[in-house]
């Protein structure tokens, strides 16, 4: 399984337009492989982005907030996309990897930091 | 390995905020200007940046030429250039004009800062030995 989270800072960013930072890792049997790669767009852009997850082969999106066009355009591409997850980029990759994160999810480190304001 | 100043000219600034951040975390001093005429104001001034990661495309000045004026005034700054619209003769063409490399958009953090480093010891070995 190839991940892609698009990342802002330690998070994953709260906007799939507005990515200029994704994190790419590859996963096997509950394992990640190698080190996660940070790609770095050119500009904040959806289109780019979706053309970044197709040549690279990506399997799992891990977003916070998508268009509902791109989400259809790559669920039509046959690729999961786990949108609306709120929280640090790590505690994502490690929850998809062990096959738990599912849409919507707010993660353990982003409600620690409402907490903490 | 000493603090690298890495100097980004690129005018998408969401790009050069997110790379010079990146930079910063591992440990490199980064500054990030938008066009050409401020890269060159940059390079004017004291301290060089060591390494200056150099957009193709600008509104004011091709890469190119600030490639070039780069060299004219320290040919020891190494310079790589990035670009959004790759084809196969412009990494030659960087080449031939005295970049250090070329590199491709989006970028792999981890290659660039490969390159970074590379590009760093060039310049140090430059100063050795001159």
């Amino acid at each position: 399984m190839k991940i892609l989270i698009t990342i802002r800072e330690n998070n994953v960013a709260p906007r799939f337009d507005l990515t200029s930072e994704v994190l790419i890792a590859l996963c096997e049997n509950q394992e990640i492989l190698g080190t996660p790669r940070t790609m770095l767009m050119n500009r904040p852009s959806a289109e780019d982005l979706c053309a970044l997850i197709i040549k690279e082969g990506i399997s799992t999106v891990i977003c916070g907030g998508i268009e509902e066009s791109h989400l259809k355009y790559l669920s039509w591409k046959k690729i999961q996309v786990v949108d609306s997850v709120i929280g640090p980029y790590s505690e994502a990759l490690n929850a998809a990897n062990a096959g738990f994160l599912k849409a919507g999810t707010i993660l353990p480190g982003a409600k620690k930091r409402v907490l903490e304001k | 390995m000493a603090e690298i100043k890495v100097l980004i000219v690129d005018d998408e600034v969401e790009f050069a905020a997110a790379l010079a951040e990146r930079l910063e975390l591992r440990g490199y001093l980064p500054g990030t200007v938008s066009c050409g005429k401020d890269a060159l104001a940059v390079i004017e001034e004291a301290p060089f940046p060591d390494v200056v990661l150099l957009d193709l495309k600008m509104p004011d000045m091709s890469g190119f030429d600030v490639l070039v004026a780069v060299k004219e005034k320290d040919p020891s700054i190494e310079v790589i250039m990035l670009t959004g619209h790759g084809v196969a003769s412009v990494g030659a063409d960087s080449k031939a004009k005295g970049a250090f490399d070329f590199i491709m958009k989006p970028v792999d953090f981890k290659e660039l800062e490969e390159k970074i480093k590379q590009a760093y010891q060039k310049r140090c070995l430059g100063f050795s030995t001159a």
